[in-house]
């Protein structure tokens, strides 16, 4: 009965007065998302360096890896990680940590692949520049080919992530009191189907979004700005600035003084 | 001809490469290539495409390590390891930080300004504070004449800026010598000038060089030794005259066809 007096009267402060509800659940979310993307991108990064691995074996046991866990519907997996593996063998793990088990595993799968991509697509010759000036493998690692490959990677690792927060519903079927897990009970007990699920829509965009905002952030942190010549003017670019300026009369004046070669005439 | 002994009173030789072999697998690159490049002399390199002098001038800095032969450096050997044992690690790092290497795509770091491509070694390999790192290496970009770019990404330079920019990353390290891998055939004719110039102040300065280069003009110019490879040996070596009248039908044909 109240069901169908619920469908006829849209009542839009009903998500307003759940908030609480909605609240611990999207809480839980965030949390899940988080934690299972920090452990898929460390898990992802090492999966790409052993998939590079000179070895014969190591390259083709991950690269199995990472078609094995790419092939598994995800819905399928967090029912075999906690039902199938988890309580058959009774492994004394939580919903929550076997939903972000299953996460993990998978999203380290397509994380591992996109690092891969980023850094093989920094050219050889980077490597060879920084080891010809006797930079040592970590350090060109570090200080060149991963930068380049962290802004390379940085686009489809911001779709990722946004994917993980839409993922992370699914682990609602192991009982995971996440966002949509809350939300269908939360429907079931008001038969306010159209406002709950309106309201977790929102939500989802709402996180959604801001995830879309910090990546744009991210890459536009990766401009290339001359300090010197651009119009940009923030507190830091100022200051720069003015010690390369004190750096080039410091030079122009030492020019004079002392009987260095100068290779270049202009 | 051009042997020189290595012990007695003659110039002391920086760089000696014996009897050196290369493959990458069933390709016999190198095949028994003996170089001795003495302090301050400029070698010149040329030869057909494929024909080995990349590889070895990769060799001299260890980049690439041979099958067979010795690779010396300042009186030291320095590889490829005695009776086939793996290289030390660290040692070729040694060696590469005495040896500055510039290359035909320039490989400039794409993601810092030119001021830390040349400062990134002084802080990252030999460990020179920041301020003092950086003001050695807008020294060096001065010297290529590009001080007032040193704000400037990769990206934002020509071709011929970034080459300059890559000499300077090399010579602030305080190298005893300069390879240079064909580092003007990626630029556009009319940037090809500057960048000599700057090969050729630096050569007049004493540096010890060696050049895999297509300009004849800059061989006939600063040549003291000038290598013709083809298939992995060393066809035919000679002094400036080589260009005019070479003795090897081979070295004539090809110089011919570069023309
Ligand atoms: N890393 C590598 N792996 C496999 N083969 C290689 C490698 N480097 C070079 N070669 C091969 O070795 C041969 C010699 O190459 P190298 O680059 O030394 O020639 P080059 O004389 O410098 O030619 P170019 O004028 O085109 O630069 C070529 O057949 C090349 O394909
Ligand atoms: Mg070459």
């Amino acid at each position: 009965m109240s069901g169908v007096l619920a469908q006829a009267t849209f009542r839009p402060e009903f998500i307003w007065d759940n908030r609480d509800i909605f609240l611990d659940g999207v809480w839980l979310t965030v949390r899940i998302a988080l934690v299972a993307f920090a452990l898929a991108t460390a898990l992802g990064l090492i999966v790409a360096l052993l998939r590079m691995s000179k070895s014969w074996i190591v390259g083709p046991i991950m690269a199995s890896y990472v078609n094995v866990f790419r092939a598994i519907p995800l819905l399928v997996f967090v029912l075999f990680v906690y039902y199938g593996v988890a309580i058959h063998f009774s492994f004394s793990i939580s919903a929550i940590q076997a939903g972000v088990l299953a996460l993990t595993l998978q999203y380290s799968a397509w994380l591992g692949e996109i690092f891969r991509g980023g850094i093989q697509a920094v050219p050889d010759g980077q490597r060879q520049a920084a080891m010809s000036v006797g930079m040592s493998r970590p350090q060109t690692f570090a200080r060149v080919v991963m930068p380049q490959a962290g802004r390379i990677v940085t686009p489809p690792t911001g779709n990722m992530f946004i994917g993980m927060i839409k993922d992370s519903s699914l682990v609602y079927i192991i009982g995971v009191p996440e966002l949509l897990r809350v939300s269908n009970l939360l429907a079931n007990r008001t038969f306010r189907y159209f406002e709950v699920y309106l309201g977790t829509v929102i939500v989802y965009l709402i996180l959604t979004t801001a995830v879309y905002f910090l990546f744009k952030y991210i890459e536009r942190r990766f401009q290339l700005v001359d300090v010197l010549t651009s119009k940009v003017r923030s507190p830091f670019a100022r200051r720069r600035a003015g010690q390369l300026r004190r750096l080039q009369e410091a030079v122009t004046a030492a020019r004079d003084t002392e009987s260095t070669v100068r290779l270049a005439t202009e | 001809m051009n042997e020189t002994p290595t012990n007695g009173s003659g110039p002391q030789p920086v760089v000696r490469l014996r009897d050196i072999h290369k493959s990458f697998g069933s390709n016999h690159v190198l095949r028994g290539i003996d170089l001795t490049v003495h302090k301050g002399q400029h070698v010149v390199v040329f030869g057909p495409s494929g024909s080995g002098k990349s590889t070895l001038l990769r060799t001299i800095n260890l980049l690439e390590v041979p099958d067979s032969g010795s690779v010396w450096f300042d009186g030291k050997e320095y590889g490829p390891g005695i009776d086939g044992e793996e290289l030390p690690k660290g040692k070729a790092r040694l060696l590469r930080q005495e040896i500055g290497m510039v290359f035909q795509q320039f490989n400039l770091f794409p993601h810092i300004t030119a001021l830390d491509n040349v400062a990134l070694a002084l802080r990252r390999v030999k460990r020179i504070a920041r301020p003092e790192a950086e003001l050695r290496a807008a020294t060096y970009l001065d010297r290529v004449g590009l001080l007032d770019k040193l704000a400037a990404y990769p990206g934002q330079l020509s071709g011929g800026q970034q080459q300059r920019v890559a000499i300077a990353r090399s010579l602030v390290m305080g190298p005893k010598v300069m390879l240079f891998d064909e580092p003007t055939s990626a630029l556009d004719p009319e940037l090809v000038g500057e960048v000599l110039a700057v090969m050729r102040s630096l050569a007049e300065s004493g540096m010890t060089m060696v050049v895999v280069t297509h300009e004849m003009g800059f061989g006939e110019e600063v040549g003291d030794l000038n290598i013709f490879m083809d298939d992995g040996v060393v066809v035919e070596q000679g002094g400036r005259g080589i260009y005019k009248d070479a003795h090897e039908p081979r070295t004539r044909e090809f110089l011919r066809s570069i023309l």
